[in-house]
């Protein structure tokens, strides 16, 4: 009697969650399955933000970057959309040529987990991202040659955009209550940068050294998951009440 | 939990191979070489020019002080964004202006900086004809030409 009125109990939560009609809820020994219904597609489970570690470590041991990501993702369940914003600046100095850039880049795009049935909701997605960046950069440069003399010069690039495209795969690994870990590797192409500017671009803020045709990045991330509803196929443990 | 192991080793085999990046070689970085190829006009065929000495304004020094020649590779002056040539034979001097687009770009630390020539053109000219093949300069030489010049 008192396992029946959890059960509803848990079914009037449910529905005024999606204010649709009651799901589908079989009990099996010890744990209630909760069924998917169509029209609970389009409900997220639960909402990720978090940050990239590598760009934090290498903003405080190196010199020449400076740089932050904060990531977000919303977990449909069997995908994910996703949306990156980071800030990135170099700084290269050297005898004949120093090299300087600084800018901001955003990155949104779509997962598919193909861990739907994990009970930790751990995710392994492969994903697609469009890109963009606004950045300017500078150059001061000392040319020596045997033939033409040496001169110095100064160049500079404001207002630059870039826009390219990433495919994407990853983990995120439920690792204490509402935090998480994971990782994504990404492997760029498709860059389009200003091409009729004084200096032609050496790095990309978000993209990387633009001489490459595809480039390979790389993020360790740390995140909060915060859940809005139970995952489709989730199984919530219930203790039955011993009968007095 | 096999995915997640799988997903770590992924990682370190990551890691581990992008650590190999390529180091950039230093030589040859500017694309400044342009090959002149001397033809006659009545046939076409190649001409071999006796004594030819190419200087170029700007320059330390002589270009190509050769005794006879049938294609020429000239550098261009990166700095500047036209280059002079002139071509002294024993009773004639001749004068080529080519333009072109330099632009500077950064490389590495190591490396510094590089200038990517582009459209190529031929500005001014004292000969009997020119005729612009290529209008991007070479980094190297090769066998295609980008410019052929006629002489009567």
């Amino acid at each position: 009697m008192n396992g029946r009125i959890t059960i509803s109990l848990i079914m009037l939560v449910l529905s005024c969650l999606t204010r649709t009609s009651a799901q589908v809820v079989t009990i099996a020994g010890d744990s209630i399955r909760i069924d998917s219904v169509k029209h609970y597609r389009f409900v997220p489970t639960g909402i990720r933000v978090g940050a990239d570690l590598i760009s934090i470590v290498k903003d405080q041991r190196q010199t020449n970057f400076n740089g932050w990501e904060v990531n977000g993702d919303v977990d449909f369940h069997r995908y994910l959309l996703s949306a990156e914003y980071g800030k990135w600046g170099r700084d290269l100095p050297g005898d004949s040529a120093s090299y300087r850039n600084d800018g901001n880049y955003w990155r949104v795009g779509a997962d598919i987990n193909f861990l739907t049935k994990d009970a930790q909701r751990n995710v392994f997605f492969l994903g697609f991202r469009y890109a963009r960046s606004r950045y300017s950069e500078s150059m001061s440069i000392i040319p020596s040659d045997s033939l033409w003399g040496s001169s110095a010069s100064s160049y500079e690039n404001t207002d630059l955009n870039a826009r390219w495209f990433e495919l994407t795969t990853g983990i995120k690994v439920k690792i204490w209550k509402i935090f998480w870990l994971g990782y994504t590797a990404r492997m760029k192409f498709g860059l389009k940068k200003n091409e009729d500017r004084e200096m032609i671009s050496h790095d990309i803020p978000g993209y990387g050294v633009v001489d490459k045709d595809t480039y390979w990045g790389f993020n360790y991330q740390v995140m909060v998951r915060i859940p809005l509803r139970p995952n489709p196929g989730a199984i919530i443990p219930y203790k039955k009440k011993k009968k007095k | 939990m096999k995915i997640v192991k799988s997903g770590l080793l992924f990682t370190f085999v990551f890691c581990v191979s992008s650590a190999c990046l390529d180091d950039p070689n230093c030589l040859n970085l500017n694309n400044n070489l342009v090959s002149l190829v001397f033809k006659s006009v009545a046939d076409g065929t190649g001409l071999s020019l006796d004594s030819l000495v190419v200087t170029a304004e700007g320059a330390t020094e002589e270009i190509l002080p050769l005794s006879k020649a049938t294609t020429v590779v000239v550098p261009l002056n990166f700095l500047n964004d036209t280059t002079w040539l002139t071509f002294t034979l024993p009773d004639t001097t001749y004068k080529l202006a080519l333009s072109y687009r330099s632009q500077p770009q950064y490389v590495s630390e190591a490396c510094g900086e590089r200038f990517v020539l582009s459209d190529l053109d031929v500005a001014a000219h004292s000969f009997d004809s020119v005729r612009l093949l290529s209008r991007q300069p070479a980094e190297k030489i090769s066998t295609s030409n980008h410019i052929e010049i006629y002489f009567e």
